[in-house]
């Protein structure tokens, strides 16, 4: 084989690999004027015939999916993260457990846009919603840390919008042991129905449902995309994790989730239109939405009749009133098993009703 | 030359119309002439230009009601030691101001506040002196 053959061939490869990967490197263009620490070198990978980022060429666990337009869902970090790209900057809804993660998930995100991150919306203050606020937030802009590329933190002038009792369960009084770094609260809270924003040339609507899963927590609409970000309240893969202790209740779970159907609007038989991303799981429609809620209206049911007759917790539990339902969305080992579900539910469930 | 005079006067005037639009009267909207006490917990504090926000919870006979404590700006906070994490959520306040000249609004111009643990704003060396007597 002679020297132009082999040359060709060398460029054939290249160029299907090229085809084939889209490999994304960070762009390094800092906004602020400040020091530039070194990065480690970070790579995102693109399919493109699937439109998928992965945040690693060998570990594909967090990865990036195309939702609608500008709106992209990672998975793989925690909590899915609603993600919404534009000229003013990247808007993330819940920032996943961070650690290890989260640095994943900043690669994603420079690969998505070259934007730094310019706000955080936080559905619930639980910390897979919210362990990678504090990176995701990042330095002071132009100061240590700071002048970062796209999907890095805005500085810590980023807002982190959320409902009013999010920073309470976050933050601590003065003199107090706070559980969270301060650096991750949210700066901008809301304790009415609704808390409006609007970014990209998009109105957002973070819709407040209360004594859900927490007390705490938040939908958020994107009305031009028409998405709807549904947090904890919809899952696609367990039971709703009704934090009773946070003030969370069966009822209020059905009533974000009628909520949700409110908004809703599908494209024909029922199938398409509105996109909903849940807490954990696949990107979904009303019609996913709506069989989650039936279910979980008729497994509330259940529980509150039991609970009317005298049963108690453990002879609710042990009688299988979900089990027509646990092939689904039951578990017996885990951090969120039935037994736990039928617990939450039957405690937040008044007998007046 | 012309053109440009044009064009910073009208920068200078849009300027101060958005300055004017935040940045109001005090004496036109609370009563100078009265004082009240209010003794809540902190759920927001905005530190910033030209006026701080506080919203303190209040807590009357088990009906809670939500007060606007309006304050100074933050580079007047912060030249009397005041910073934008001094107050948390949650801490306990005592604050004394002037009350709304409407009287179903419930909020306030801060005069003094104070917290249990020491942290005061508004008050005179001597006033210290006497408040920790």
């Amino acid at each position: 084989m002679n020297t132009a053959k082999r040359l060709s061939i060398l460029i054939c490869a290249g160029a299907l690999l090229t085809a084939g990967l889209a490999v994304t490197m960070p762009l390094q263009r800092g906004r602020g004027a400040g020091p530039q620490q070194p990065s480690p070198i970070r790579t995102a990978i693109f399919d493109p015939q699937q439109k998928i980022y992965f945040a690693d060429a060998t570990d594909r666990s967090v990865r990036a999916l195309s939702v609608r337009d500008n709106i992209w869902m990672i998975v793989g970090a925690g909590a899915n993260i609603t993600v919404q790209t534009g000229d003013d900057g990247v808007l993330v809804v819940d920032t996943g457990s961070g650690g290890a993660s989260g640095e994943k998930v900043q690669t994603i995100l420079r690969a998505i846009s070259t934007k730094p991150v310019r706000y955080i919306l936080n559905s619930s203050f639980h910390p897979d919603h919210t362990g990678g606020n504090d990176p995701l937030r990042g330095a002071p802009p132009g100061g240590a840390g700071g002048g970062r590329g796209g999907g890095g933190g805005g500085g810590r002038g980023t807002p982190i919008a959320a409902f009013e009792t999010v920073l309470g369960r976050m933050s601590a009084p003065t003199g107090k042991v706070s559980p969270t770094p301060s650096n991750a609260w949210p700066s901008e809270t809301y304790f009415n129905a609704f808390h409006d924003i609007y970014f990209n040339n998009e109105g957002i609507q973070m819709i407040h449902i209360p004594d859900a899963i927490t007390d705490g927590d938040s939908i958020v609409y994107f009305r031009r995309s028409d998405v709807i970000a549904a947090g904890d309240i919809f899952m696609t893969t367990t039971y709703p994790v009704i934090d009773v202790k946070a003030g969370g209740s069966i009822d209020g779970v059905l009533a974000g989730l009628n909520k949700i159907l409110d908004i809703c609007i599908p494209k024909e038989k029922q199938e398409g239109g509105t996109v909903v991303i849940p807490g954990h799981g696949r990107i979904s429609d009303e019609a996913d939405v709506l069989e989650y809620r039936d279910m979980l209206k008729i497994v509330r049911d259940r529980i509150l009749d039991a609970k009317r007759k005298g049963r108690t917790l453990q002879q609710v539990q042990a009688s299988g009133l979900t089990k027509d339902y646990d092939g689904r969305y039951g578990t017996t080992t885990g951090p969120w098993t039935t037994a736990m579900f039928v617990e939450a539910a039957y405690q937040s469930l008044s007998e007046r009703k | 030359m012309k053109s440009k005079f044009i064009l910073v006067s009208l920068f200078t005037m849009l300027g101060v119309a958005a300055t004017a639009l935040a940045h109001h009267s005090f004496a036109a909207t609370y009563d100078e002439s009265k004082t009240i006490e209010i003794k809540g917990k902190v759920v927001v504090f905005s530190f910033r230009n030209p006026h701080s926000l506080i919203t303190v919870e209040v807590t009357d006979n088990g009906k809670k009601a939500r007060w606007a404590v309006e304050g100074p700006g933050s580079t007047q906070l912060a030249n009397t030691g005041v910073q934008n994490d001094s107050l948390k959520y949650g801490d306990e306040v005592v604050v004394t101001g002037n009350p709304s000249r409407s009287p179903d609004e419930t909020k306030l111009r801060m005069r003094t506040m104070k917290r249990p643990d020491g942290f005061s704003y508004g008050f005179t060396a001597e006033q210290r002196k006497a408040t920790e007597q």
